[in-house]
């Protein structure tokens, strides 16, 4: 849980980097999204919700 | 959610994609938090398995795992244990806390001879056991499994839900395909209805439905644990909420099961004289009738004031008592001796006694209702029962005056086991059928009454493997009130339920229209998803306490 929670805090992070900060080239604004968008993506929940029914 | 949230980084609208994953991960993280929650009170509430025995082995205590000790050996279980193992205590007095089991907070007092049940915590004195059951079989044990097994058994709305989104999901899929395509064929603009199509995607989720309804059935499954009621699958609890009919057996369920002498009526004789003379003729039998006449005599026997005891099968008992000739029986041994009797109106199990041949009066004896049965009834039919019936094996006139006290609607008597089974069928075929029937029993005797049945009750089950592997729902206690407790805990847990699946369903539909012709983008999609399953999860989570 305690993990879950930091990788979701530190893709929400840079989510609001991103969203806030206009970075040149601008294609870093991009990877930002990209590397939070991964960050939380990983963490897979459907598998252990369906482990407890 | 994937092929959404990637659709959107295709289109480009990265900002979206990424908010959409995050607020949706953060909505699983908090169901999951509810879901170990839900779970943990569970394990809290039965974390009643016994860690250590201390067995007395070679004149030493060794502590060694329950699983090791075997039976007829010896325990020791020192203030604040936990008792690992049934059995019985051979030496010491303690007050012990029997809550896990029973859901009763008032310790209760033992002593030698007396059974006891692991799980159980020995309060205040040294208690001494011999086992009596090795931890695989013992009570503790049966619990952990029955409750760990509850959540195997899925009631009709789980199943449905399950049904449901095998269906659903497709089908939403389908739809954001043709929002994808076929406007923009006509209307033109591919990426507008493409981030409709994706939105409508995000929106579909079906997550609300999935967790909340399980996690409602788990709630109330914990929540009649707690109050010692032991329900074996939410099916057992959905159809508990459907109850119409309730189905009792009479003895050990409705009346206490222990024949009590009710009345002496003595003549030309004391009351005292009559029960020594008939206590003494009776003692060398070990019949419930005797043993209720031993019980009423209340004095130790004196053997050499017996004589000639001969037993006349069917009929009672002719025995020598302090040189008297003592006749105790039914009417039947009266008219064979010849007798001049006087025929006894009180309904239940009448002993004549006749001494020297003369007539010496009569001795009823019968079993006794349990306190507070027939409030629990009448609370029982006011609130959630059309119906109650009674069947027992006993004489029709001792089961018309039970139920007649009890006002119970209909009574079928002299039934043996396999006649119980018939008539529980016919009034299955006769009931409502969306109402269920719930047959009522001590478990043993009843065992094939309570698998015909939608519900079998096993009342006063704690310590009784046959009850506990027969029923579906088992009462720890023998308390009809926790009937009535479990009712009402299954009508509220049903309530959250429906109230969830309507609220998910309703609020989802809406947001997918909306969304669909353009109302809402996909930041609102993902607001409304996540929303609607944290409401549905709150739902659940706050009102647990309050099933």
């Amino acid at each position: 849980m305690k993990k879950d929670i930091i990788k979701i805090l530190i893709a929400f992070i840079l989510f609001i980097i991103s969203l806030t900060i206009s970075f040149t080239p601008s294609y870093i604004n991009t990877l930002l999204y990209i590397v939070s968008y991964i960050i939380v993506r990983i963490r897979n929940s459907n598998k252990s919700n369906k482990k407890y029914f | 959610m994937s092929i959404a949230t990637i659709g959107a980084f295709a289109i480009g609208e990265f900002s979206e994609a990424v908010a959409v994953m995050i607020f949706y991960q953060v909505g699983e993280l908090l169901q999951d938090y509810a879901v170990d929650k839900s779970k943990a009170s569970i394990k809290s509430l039965l974390n009643i398995r016994p860690d250590y025995a201390n067995v007395k082995r070679n004149n030493e205590i060794i502590k060694v795992n329950p699983e090791e000790v075997n039976i007829e050996e010896i325990i020791i279980v020192k203030p604040g244990e936990r008792i690992p193992l049934d059995g019985i205590i051979i030496d010491g007095k303690s007050m012990i806390d029997t809550s896990a089991l029973t859901g009763e907070s008032v310790p209760k007092s033992v002593k030698a001879q007396d059974e006891v049940l692991s799980g159980c915590i020995n309060k205040n004195g040294l208690l001494e056991v011999k086992v009596t059951k090795k931890f695989k079989e013992s009570t503790v044990n049966k619990m952990l499994e029955l409750v760990q097994n509850a959540s195997d058994k899925k009631a009709q709305t789980e199943n449905f839900i399950t049904k449901f989104a095998k269906i659903y999901t497709p089908v939403v899929v389908l739809i954001a395909f043709i929002i994808a395509t076929i406007p923009s064929i006509f209307f033109g603009n591919f990426a507008q209805w493409l981030y409709r199509a994706l939105s409508f995607l995000v929106v579909s989720c079906p997550c609300a439905l999935v967790i909340s309804i399980p996690l409602g059935f788990f709630a109330g499954i914990g929540r009649s644990a707690k109050a010692g009621v032991l329900i074996k699958g939410g099916n057992y609890l959905e159809a508990l909420s459907k109850i119409n009919t309730l189905v009792f057996d009479k003895t050990g369920t409705l009346t206490k099961g222990v024949f009590e002498v009710q009345s002496i009526n003595p003549i030309n004789i004391s009351k005292d004289e009559l029960i020594k003379l008939v206590a003494h003729a009776e003692s060398y039998s070990t019949h419930p009738i005797a043993n209720s006449i031993k019980k009423a005599y209340a004095k130790q026997i004196n053997n050499s004031i017996i004589s000639n005891v001969q037993e006349i099968a069917g009929l009672g008992i002719e025995a020598i008592v302090e040189e008297k000739n003592i006749l105790v029986g039914n009417e039947k041994l009266m008219l064979q001796k010849n007798i001049n009797y006087i025929k006894s109106k009180e309904v239940g199990t009448v002993l004549y006694v006749a001494i020297n041949k003369e007539f010496a009066g009569t001795i009823l004896i019968s079993d006794e209702i349990k306190e507070n049965t027939k409030t629990v009834l009448n609370s029982l039919k006011q609130h959630y029962i059309a119906k109650t019936v009674m069947l027992t094996g006993d004489k029709k006139e001792i089961a018309e005056d039970v139920a007649k006290k009890l006002e119970i609607d209909e009574v079928y008597s002299e039934l043996l086991p396999d006649k119980k089974v018939k008539k529980v069928e016919e009034l299955l075929n006769n009931k409502n059928k969306n109402k269920t029937l719930a047959f009522v029993g001590d478990g043993i005797n009843d065992s094939p009454a309570l698998a015909v049945s939608d519900v079998g009750i096993a009342m006063g089950a704690l310590g009784s493997d046959a009850a506990i592997e027969a029923a579906d729902i088992v009462i720890m206690t023998d308390e009809l009130s926790k009937i009535e407790t479990a009712i009402k805990i299954s009508k509220k847990t049903m309530k959250i339920v429906k109230e969830n699946i309507i609220f998910s369903i309703v609020v989802k539909i809406a947001i997918l229209i909306l969304t669909a012709i353009g109302f809402s983008n996909m930041w609102q999609a993902v607001f409304a998803d996540v929303g609607v399953s944290i409401l549905a999860v709150l739902n659940v989570v706050l009102r647990k306490e309050y099933i």
